[in-house]
């Protein structure tokens, strides 16, 4: 699926942009955790010429970027990494599905896939806003004295 | 009414400057919007920000504002036994009001808390309340893990109702035709 991959990454470049602009902690980690999750997929098919194995790559990929998704939202003060985590979690189930032969059609994982992928991107963009009365840009920060290993921040 | 005094007591050793940067935070000013107000810089509201989220244990900024705005209306009750003219005295904590009254404090801190401005524009109703104090909470490892999965099975459930909405609408169509 590196059509797939690839078009994730596109898709994903304003948001990139945006939370590189506001230079929170868990927007960053989040952003960081999907980017590296859509590049090591591609990597790791472009590498692989197995086509029995690349399903099962794909799978472990987000399946990887969903542990990172929810450590972000366990360290995180705010609610928008949750959605993240859901579609991640979604993500996972339907590789799951699809290995055990219940989405048979690859343009339905794909498009399922995708979906998630947007699902992701908006929940971040909505969710690293600064909101009136709300929670501001520094609430996106992990709390102090959280096993966070650093700051993306500089 | 132990909590309010305990963050009252948290917020005891707050500078002026400080208190200012709370008192704007929970008229729903954006960090932005406070920094222009005080000329000065935004990283700077942010670190006054973070000393008073430090002194409550690293609650967010939400709550933060609705302590500070539950502190301006805390009732303080002078027992009868204490009270000059021998009935109980409850003074709002701001001074604005005072009162004498026989009723019960829970009742007038009921009262004044309904009587209190909504926070900006942010849900504060006891659903929202609830939900953020159960996943800030001392739970909230679980809570959190249990909110991924509900969301998600909330998203696909939503998803396979939303096709078959779809597929029954073109079905409809297809009858019509």
């Amino acid at each position: 699926m590196p059509g797939a991959s690839n078009l994730v990454i596109l898709m994903l470049l304003p948001g990139v942009a945006l939370v590189l602009r506001r230079q929170t902690e868990a927007a960053s980690w989040t952003c960081l955790a999907i980017v590296a999750a859509r590049v090591l997929a591609a990597v790791l098919l472009a590498l692989n010429s197995d086509a029995a194995d690349r399903p099962k790559l794909v799978a472990a990929v987000d399946l990887a970027a969903f542990a990172a998704l929810v450590w972000v939202a366990l360290r995180s003060r705010r609610h928008y990494p949750l959605i993240l985590a859901a579609a991640g979690l979604i993500a996972v189930v339907a590789h799951g599905l699809a290995l055990g032969g219940l989405i048979a059609s690859i343009a339905a994982l794909e498009g399922l896939l995708a979906a998630t992928a947007c699902a992701m991107l908006l929940a971040l963009v909505i969710g690293a806003r600064n909101r009136r009365g709300g929670p501001d840009a520094a609430s996106d920060n992990f709390p102090a004295g959280s096993a966070c290993p650093g700051s993306l921040n500089r | 009414m132990d909590d309010i005094n305990e963050q009252m007591t948290a917020l005891d050793g707050l500078t002026e400057k400080q208190r200012e940067v709370l008192s704007l935070i929970s008229e729903g000013m954006t960090s932005k919007e406070i920094a222009r107000k005080l000329a000065i810089s935004e990283s700077a509201v942010n670190q006054r920000i973070e000393v008073v989220r430090q002194r409550l244990g690293g609650l967010p900024r939400t709550q933060i504002a609705r302590i500070y705005r539950r502190m301006s209306t805390v009732v303080l009750t002078i027992p009868a036994s204490n009270s000059l003219t021998g009935k109980s005295i409850q003074l709002q904590s701001d001074g604005l009001v005072g009162q004498q009254s026989e009723a019960e404090g829970a009742e007038v801190s009921t009262a004044l808390s309904q009587a209190s401005v909504p926070f900006g524009s942010y849900p504060s109703t006891p659903f929202f309340t609830a939900l953020t104090a159960l996943l800030d909470g001392p739970s909230r490892t679980r809570a959190r893990l249990i909110a991924i999965v509900v969301i998600a099975l909330g998203i696909m459930a939503l998803a396979v109702l939303s096709l078959a909405a779809l597929q029954a609408l073109v079905q409809l169509l297809a009858a019509f035709q």
